[in-house]
């Protein structure tokens, strides 16, 4: 069967925009831009809140979330870099406290090691994923009481790339600041659902708490736990109680701990900034290229190999005498196959583009891993030494409480099994008479 | 009758002259029949070691001092022979008192070397920031937009408007800055990087930023004036291949 001009026309134009498209496609026309994302507002406190509703916060520095049977090679392809994620678990963790604190909610806010226990409430977290294009945390928030207020919910972020423009720019606003915003708001929406009696209960739990684990002897028995398995005030001590008044002068210090250790995360955050900050968007322009790259080196085999294939298999259409068919049927194939070809190299070329990227970034992430490293080191070492230093004088703080509390009340048990009052008159005298 | 009496308050007297006795104080069931009897004033506080020591009668033998509590009281209070339950717990309270002394002078001395490094760090910054905002920073309008988001520098929560201090004053040398953190350094002026612009580095490649990123951390001004120069050199370089 013979066939008609149009369907001639039709396959050589079929195979004409093939050639075209992969020739496009080669030219690079297939692009994505990435465009700065709209601003998350911090909710603002209002009003003023109460003291005793005004909740301290602290937050530990996130774990790193390195896998811990990957090796080197293979932490390399999923972008992890070992001391880099060390060093951004600490700015993390100081990039929410001054959110948090930022937003006026909250009473103290520091970031401080996971022996800070005895707090109001607790954010705690993990990194899933950190780089320049992308951040994923998952985060915990707990108050005294053990209650629950955000449970290991994942949190993730494209960057602003607005962020990225100047260094001006990175310094005034954090690129992932939305993400840190939506942990804030979390939190403070958690925290008004609770009745203002459940916030004052918190801080006296917590007050009550600390108490119990420096003067256990004297401080015991003020706290219960109710059947949910939450911790409650059963009852306050006295007002003059002398032990909980020397108990607060300690917990003094454990807050002047606190914030000494959130001084020394604070400057190992400032210290890094402008590094990191580069770093991010070095991180996001490679990543970017590199999978700009990938996708183009996609489009162009896979459309290149498809005009190739289609100039070369489909089959003749043109009558062997019809000319005019037999040239443009010609230059179909010959514009499908060159085109389909250069699309295909060119595509293959694009995979190597992609490797430098990859290449270069990696580069770029030994350079600042090896800058970063000695400064975790040396925050890591001053917090150990002071929270150490603390840790050893509250053994002896306890000591001193323990010896106050029995000397105040006689000593415990025994005052109770000794033998009966001595009488009027010496038994051995007795006796001896 | 009188003599049994007698003896038993011979024999006392010089058990607890002999320094045998130890037991915290129990009220004397002699002390209103001692009267003249001379009993020296730590007899008043173990009369009934004495007893037992004198008399030998299990009966009114005390039970031992409690192992753990009352031994580490001893050992907190340093509790001498003749110290009453007051004079051991003033001990002990000073100890405190000396011991919260001890710590905060070693908290001040951290928090002055936190708030020096802060210091130092943000007039280093301060000086790059100047130097900066010399250069052709056009496209800074998101640093105004983002300021109000920006988390606030001061690492200590103590606003007095949102946070009033919870707790009683800390040391406030925690908050310590020093007067040159208030003051821009002038560590640019007179030598020259005032005349020269310097150019935008948001199409930097890896050396250009790292020749940026180390002008703008130097805080010799020689140095500081001749890497910018680098800088320049290196972009004029990049920018006309």
């Amino acid at each position: 069967m013979r066939t008609t001009d149009t369907q001639r026309w039709g396959m050589g134009r079929a195979l004409a925009v093939l050639g075209c498209a992969a020739l496009l496609a080669a030219g690079g026309c297939v692009m994505q831009e990435s465009k700065p994302l709209p601003k998350l507002n911090l909710v603002q406190a209002d009003r003023q809140i109460p003291q005793d509703e005004l909740l301290d916060v602290v937050v530990h520095p996130l774990d790193a979330g390195i896998p811990p049977n990957l090796d080197a090679k293979a932490l390399d392809k999923q972008r992890i870099n070992p001391d880099i994620r060390k060093a951004e678990s600490r700015y993390m963790a100081t990039q929410l406290r001054g959110t948090l604190e930022s937003s006026g909610q909250w009473g103290a806010v520091r970031v401080a090691p996971e022996s800070a226990q005895f707090i109001d409430v607790l954010v705690s977290g993990r990194i899933l994923e950190s780089t320049g294009a992308k951040l994923a945390l998952e985060i915990t928030v707990k108050d005294s009481t053990g209650r629950v207020w955000i449970d290991a919910r994942h949190y993730q972020s494209p960057p602003d790339t607005g962020s990225y423009k100047t260094d001006a720019a990175l310094k005034a606003r954090d690129p992932f600041q939305n993400l840190y915003s939506a942990i804030a708001n979390d939190m403070v929406a958690a925290r008004d659902a609770l009745p203002a009696g459940e916030r004052r209960d918190i801080r006296r739990v917590t007050q009550l708490a600390f108490a119990g684990d420096l003067a256990p002897a004297a401080m015991s028995g003020y706290l219960a736990k109710d059947p949910k398995g939450l911790v409650r005030v059963a009852r306050l001590p006295a007002t003059d109680d002398p032990i909980a008044t020397r108990v607060e002068r300690i917990r003094q210090r454990d807050a002047t701990v606190i914030d000494t250790v959130n001084g020394y995360y604070a400057n190992f955050s400032d210290q890094m900034s402008l590094s990191y900050g580069q770093w991010r968007r070095a991180s996001f322009e490679e990543i970017e290229k590199e999978q700009r790259a990938l996708n183009q080196a996609r489009t162009r085999t896979y459309l290149g190999a498809a005009a190739v294939l289609a100039s070369v298999l489909v089959p003749n259409q043109c009558s062997p005498y019809d000319y005019n068919c037999q040239r443009v049927q010609s230059a179909a194939r010959y514009g499908g196959a060159i085109g389909g070809t250069a699309a295909f190299l060119s595509g293959l070329k694009k995979y190597a583009d992609a490797k430098v990227h990859a290449q270069a970034l990696k580069e770029m992430s030994e350079t600042f891993q090896s800058e970063v490293a000695p400064q975790v080191i040396d925050v890591e070492g001053r917090t150990l030494r002071l929270t150490g230093t603390a840790e050893e004088q509250y053994r002896q703080w306890r000591t001193m409480l323990h010896a106050l509390y029995l000397e105040e009340n006689g000593t415990p048990v025994q005052v109770q099994t000794e033998a009966a009052p001595v009488p009027s008159e010496p038994v051995a005298v007795d006796a001896a008479h | 009758m009188r003599t049994p009496l007698n003896c038993f308050l011979l024999v006392s007297a010089l058990l607890i002259g002999a320094g045998c006795a130890s037991s915290p104080s129990v009220p004397s069931a002699t002390r209103g029949q001692e009267g003249g009897a001379g009993a020296a004033p730590p007899a008043q506080a173990q009369p009934a070691t004495a007893r037992t020591g004198a008399a030998a009668d299990p009966a009114s033998g005390g039970p031992a001092p409690a192992g753990g509590g009352p031994g580490e009281a001893s050992a907190a209070g340093a509790s001498g022979p003749g110290q009453t339950s007051e004079e051991r717990r003033a001990a002990i309270d000073k100890r405190l008192d000396d011991s919260l002394g001890s710590f905060d002078a070693e908290l001040r001395t951290e928090q002055q070397r936190v708030a020096q490094e802060r210091d130092a760090r943000r007039a280093a910054a301060a000086g790059s920031a100047a130097a900066e905002g010399r250069g052709a920073d056009k496209s800074g309008d998101s640093a105004g937009t983002a300021a109000t988001e920006a988390p606030p520098e001061d690492t200590d929560s103590s606003a007095p408007g949102r946070h009033p201090g919870r707790h009683k004053p800390r040391d406030p040398s925690g908050d310590l800055k020093s007067e040159k953190a208030g003051k821009k350094p002038d560590d640019n002026a007179g030598n020259g990087a005032s005349a020269r612009e310097i150019p935008d580095g948001s199409d930097d490649d890896v050396v250009a930023r790292r020749l940026r990123q180390a002008a703008q951390q130097e805080t010799d001004p020689e140095l500081k004036e001749k890497l910018w120069q680098e800088y320049i050199d290196y972009k004029k370089n990049a920018q006309g291949k």
